[in-house]
């Protein structure tokens, strides 16, 4: 007589990743098949091991070397008046390769070979980009409303 | 931190402290690093097997969470995410670290670097491995992250395989693998059985 049942199920009921059903068919296995018994108490005795060489606490003075790292991070600095590409392309939330499409229309600058941007500057882009795009909406309502009254006008 | 403070920021959720932080509260930031410090460590140590790497990818990978708050997508899924940037912090570690012992010229380190797994051994070697120990580090990388994320962080299938950025099945397989041959290295019979 051959059990079927395999190392990858047992891995599965231990993970807790069989439906209802299963589980309950594989526990009554389990039961019954003193060898599943044994390779499932295996399984659960490896992970053990495992838990145990790999739980390495957080030296408490690295833990606090980590803090300190992350509370002067963490200070809000003051904004920087020139920004470089890069924090030009998380302020428009833009990959580099979409912020390199648009680069020639930014009020950028060069500096030793590096491109930079005044941060008032690039704000001041985004407000004539945003009235751009409104006044764009609003010539393109318009002419809709025209071609509208003239087509009913044809009709009539 | 006052203790009325402590107590709402334990009842929030992961998204909740990232959403607040990201409006100016340092001390949410605070309550995520330590929900998650002993976590960040423990799978970037096991993964370097380095002390001292571990601790760089701890400082590393909280100070791009703190980086990413302002465009931070609260779903429900920050520790995987969190995840995602320990392992990649720990890919480029392991990158680097393999080009200086190759670059070494101390004679046991090119010696043991000719060895299977190879560059992750050098540092094994200097603590006394038991068994299992020495059964983890010749594990391939992707088993030993699958069971890392699944046992030690208790993740289910489908968060380990979005922190690996892998299919669920490819999980089960890694995690079943990965046990099957720690059951085998640390003198385990033949898993697949006849009665």
């Amino acid at each position: 007589m051959t059990c079927d049942i395999r190392l990858e199920q047992l891995s599965a009921l231990l993970a807790g990743e069989l439906d209802v059903t299963q589980t309950q068919v594989l526990r009554q296995h389990i039961e019954r098949c003193p060898a599943c018994a044994t390779l499932a108490a295996r399984l659960q005795d490896i992970d053990q091991q495992f838990r145990s060489a790999v739980d390495q606490p957080v030296p408490p003075e690295a833990a606090r070397r980590a803090r300190q790292a992350m509370h002067a991070a963490v200070q809000r600095q003051p904004t920087p008046e020139i920004m470089t590409l890069d924090e030009v392309g998380q302020c428009l939330r833009l990959t580099p390769s979409q912020l390199a499409q648009i680069l020639e229309q930014l009020p950028s600058f060069s500096v030793a070979g590096e491109v930079r941007i005044r941060r008032d500057r690039l704000m001041q882009w985004v407000k004539d980009q945003e009235q751009q795009a409104f006044r764009d909406r609003v010539r393109s309502q318009a002419a809709r409303s025209i071609r509208m009254a003239f087509e009913q006008g044809i009709a009539s | 931190m006052a203790v009325g403070e402590v107590v709402r920021t334990d009842a929030m959720t992961d998204d909740q402290l990232m959403l607040e932080f990201r409006d100016g509260d340092d001390g949410a930031f605070d309550a995520l690093f330590g929900r998650y410090y002993q976590s960040v460590y423990r799978f970037a140590r096991a993964m370097l097997a380095d002390g001292a790497a571990g601790e760089e990818v701890l400082q590393e990978s909280f100070l791009a969470v703190a980086r990413s708050a302002e465009s931070y997508q609260a779903r429900g899924t920050f520790r995987a995410w969190l995840m995602r940037i320990v392992r990649n912090r720990c890919l480029n570690h392991r990158q680097a670290m393999k080009a200086r012992i190759f670059g070494q010229e101390r004679v046991e380190a090119n010696q043991v670097a000719a060895q299977r797994p190879g560059p992750l051994l050098v540092l094994e070697q200097q603590e006394e491995l038991d068994g299992v120990r020495k059964a983890i580090a010749y594990l391939p990388p992707p088993q030993r992250e699958a069971l890392l994320l699944h046992v030690m962080e208790q993740m289910p299938y489908v968060e380990v395989a979005a922190v690996m950025d892998i299919p669920v099945n490819t999980v089960k397989t890694l995690i079943h693998r990965a046990r099957a041959n720690l059951i085998e290295a640390t003198g385990g019979k033949d898993t697949n059985h006849d009665m």
